[in-house]
């Protein structure tokens, strides 16, 4: 199993509320492309945070490619568990341009390497023309393209993307939809896909799996 | 493990540089009130005994009738601009909103001599009548009890505290209020009674409360009209009499009285939970005044202008010119010099703390980061006679500590140089600069830095890539503040700066006790200009930035 969730116990501190996950389990492997749907509040965008490091979850053990990253004594940082995640907001650097931000996570590379990565990544996602441009100077279609180039640009194990087309008109999600799947089938990504919108998630994953009460 | 250790483990990361700042930060906020807890068990003197039993009554009764009648005085002058302002348009409304936060470049105690100028005997306003109409006010202006001068000077250099919060609180609402509550009839009057009042009035008891601080914290003023407070008494003890037990045993009382206003405080901050504030979707639509009600308005706002900016900006001017030809000597350069240098290191120190202090408290939640975070902020209301005793007692322990390891170092290597005055003022100042960084740090969430750590950033990497970048403008404007503030401060100064050493403030203050007062002028208006500045600049760039958003 490359990605590994077992009984998972989360609550955020100090909320009255019980468990957000309370003994979740989840798999899947490699290559493997899962969509996660459900009504909003069943802990759909937590989950992922979870496995992307983002929280730690009080009890249950998380596992990405063999390597335990949560468990009672351990967590994993962000930055050292090799996985890709896209948010809702899309987070873009309003700093940066559109090149500097898809460039922003291989610092590893070499400047010849990273140039070339983020060629191919702008190649991939159509955005050679907008690559000086900054995030404030494209649209919201544009903005979902990017982020989901920066992400996917260092190669991650494991991509996560959470209600990425959430902010997009009907039209819009449509084409970007078909998009995303061209890019998912390039780049041989595995993917996790959180969505409450099971249209979005037929025309990309593989499988769908159903968090919390209907 | 347990449930606990378990929450606590994603800062296996976290005893990190940022953790450590703050950390280092609470302590160093910590220590003057540790070195004053030692106050308690200390011997008394025989001069405490008299204090005790002749004088501390009228200590206590003089610093609270000053703090309680300012903090009225402000809230009603503050309450009644905020509310015209947000609710009236009128003739000079863009000009009064850029001078009604003017006078918080005024320093009271610059203020308080400003007006000793313009209406003493031999001041304009006087000399004035007198030639003009042969009118004696002399009789008049000797006859208002020094209280009441005080409190005057206090309220028309302080309300802009309570103008900005309860303009702020006001924006906040939606016309609607309003218009219902004219709908259902009774007139403004009872409008404002029924409806504005009660939304507003935690926005402005929370800054009249920040007045009652700044009074607790003042030296200047009350030195100058003689008055018996507490802080005036911590000096007389500490410097007329030499006996420091009673110093201390003076600011801890001090001390027990701004935890009384900070109990008021957190009473007035439980109280805004119940606020309901709308949504900008609707907002207060300005109303037009004409006649009668105009002038009234523009009576009100050009009084606080003039009472609170221009009339001690003018007599210093006036003064400038009297005292022009000897004005520019090598002390007021020195003491610029001074100045300018240990504002420049303090204001670098605490933009520093604030900064891995909030850094630290965004990134790690839990109760103990709430603790450490706001421990921090506690230095702002200790008034600054209070501060300086706990540092200076520290810091004598620390020179004998430093003799016995380090024998080649000077001799109180840390009490004699500057770097005391620099340690005061960073605990002084740091809420100031963790205000403007945390609100720098809000608006730009944490979405930013999580995305920067899914892509393989470490959090110090993040924030050198992608905070700072992103907060700079905050930075910006939290270090011009707190460098303003820091050039504004006299009572630390006076006790904490090195031997034969001046700073602007205290060159201000030596020239008033020696009753020069015209000497006052250059070094106040270096103050007063700066202050000015710095407010002019803040505020054309909050135009700008409001011009942008509503442009996109």
């Amino acid at each position: 199993m490359f990605l590994e969730i077992d009984t998972v116990f989360f609550a955020y501190p100090g909320k009255a509320s019980p468990w957000i996950l309370a003994g979740y389990s989840f798999g899947m492997e490699a290559g493997e492309r899962v969509g996660i749907a459900g009504p909003s509040g069943q802990g759909k965008s937590t989950l992922l945070r979870l496995i992307a490091g983002l929280e730690h979850p009080q009890r249950g053990n998380i596992v990405i490619d063999g390597r335990t990253v949560a468990a009672q004594n351990i967590h994993i940082n962000p930055e050292e568990r090799q996985v890709g995640m896209v948010f809702q907001d899309y987070g873009l650097f309003p700093h940066m341009t559109v090149a500097q931000n898809i460039a922003y996570g291989l610092y590893r590379l070499k400047r010849d390497a990273r140039r070339q990565r983020v060629e191919v990544m702008l190649e991939l996602t159509r955005m050679q023309e907008l690559a000086c441009r900054y995030p404030y100077e494209i649209s919201g279609g544009q903005q979902q393209r990017v982020a989901i180039a920066r992400a996917l640009a260092p190669n991650p194990k494991l991509l996560l993307l959470d209600e990425p087309l959430s902010n997009l008109d009907a039209g819009l999600k449509k084409e970007i939809r078909a998009e995303m799947r061209e890019l998912m089938d390039h780049t041989h990504s595995t993917c996790l896909f959180v969505s409450h919108d099971l249209e979005d998630l037929r025309a990309v994953c593989g499988r769908i799996e159903i968090i919390g009460s209907p | 493990m347990g449930r606990f250790a378990a929450r606590l483990l994603p800062c296996r990361l976290l005893w990190n540089g940022w953790q450590t700042i703050r950390a280092f930060s609470f302590l160093c906020v910590l220590l003057p009130f540790l070195s004053l807890a030692g106050g308690i068990f200390s011997p008394s003197g025989e001069y405490w005994g008299y204090v005790r039993d002749h004088l501390l009554r009228d200590y206590f009764a003089e610093t609270i009738l000053l703090a309680a009648s300012t903090g009225i005085s402000t809230f009603c002058l503050g309450v009644a601009l905020a509310w015209v302002m947000s609710l009236y348009d009128f003739r000079g409304r863009k000009f009064f909103e850029v001078f009604l936060l003017l006078p918080l470049a005024i320093p009271p105690y610059i203020a308080a001599y400003a007006y000793e100028g313009l209406l003493g005997y031999t001041g304009m306003v006087q000399s004035f009548f007198r030639n003009a109409f042969d009118l004696q006010l002399g009789s008049l202006t000797m006859n208002i009890p020094a209280q009441a001068w005080a409190i005057w000077i206090f309220t028309v250099t302080l309300f802009p505290y309570v103008y900005l919060l309860t303009r702020a609180m006001l924006r906040k609402q939606s016309a609607a209020l309003f218009e219902n509550a004219l709908l259902l009839g009774g007139g403004r009057i009872r409008m404002f009674l029924r409806v504005g009042l009660p939304l507003l009035w935690p926005a402005a008891a929370a800054g009249a409360i920040l007045v009652c601080l700044e009074v607790l914290n003042d030296f200047g003023v009350s030195s100058y009209y003689g008055l018996n407070t507490f802080t005036t008494a911590i000096f007389a003890a500490w410097f007329g009499m030499g006996d420091v037990d009673t110093a201390v045993k003076l600011a801890l009382l001090l001390l027990a009285l701004v935890f009384f206003v900070l109990l008021a405080r957190k009473a007035v901050h439980n109280a805004r939970r119940y606020q309901i504030v709308s949504s900008r979707e609707n907002p207060i639509v300005l109303r037009r005044a004409r006649g009668m009600p105009q002038a009234g308005i523009v009576l009100l706002c050009a009084f606080a202008c003039l009472a609170g900016f221009a009339a001690p900006l003018l007599q210093m001017l006036y003064w400038l010119r009297l005292s022009w030809d000897g004005a520019f000597t090598a002390e007021l350069g020195r003491a610029l010099v001074y100045t300018l240098s240990v504002s420049a290191a303090a204001t670098l120190a605490v933009m520093i703390a604030a900064t891995g202090t909030v850094n630290a408290g965004r990134l790690f939640s839990g109760k103990f980061s709430v603790l450490l975070s706001q421990g921090a902020t506690l230095g702002y209301a200790i008034p600054s006679a209070v501060l300086a005793i706990g540092i200076i007692s520290f810091f004598i322990e620390a020179d004998a500590v430093l003799s016995v390891f380090f024998p080649l170092l000077p001799v109180k290597f840390f009490s004699m140089g500057g770097i005391m005055l620099i340690f005061a003022y960073c605990i002084r100042f740091f809420t100031v600069g963790y205000q403007m960084v945390e609100a720098g740090f809000a608006k730009i969430g944490v979405i930013y830095t999580e995305v920067s750590r899914t892509l393989g950033r470490s959090v110090t990497g993040t924030f050198f890539l992608v905070d700072l970048p992103m907060i700079r403008h905050a930075l910006i404007s939290g270090s011009a503040l707190v460098f303003i503030d820091i050039l504004k401060e006299l009572p630390l100064s006076l006790l904490l700066r090195p031997f034969n050493t001046e700073t602007l403030g205290t060159t201000v203050y030596n020239f008033a006790k020696n009753e020069v007062l015209e000497e006052t002028a250059l070094p106040s208006l270096c103050i007063i200009l700066s202050g000015t500045a710095f407010i002019l600049l803040m505020q054309s760039w909050e135009r700008k930035k409001a011009g942008h958003v509503s442009g996109n």
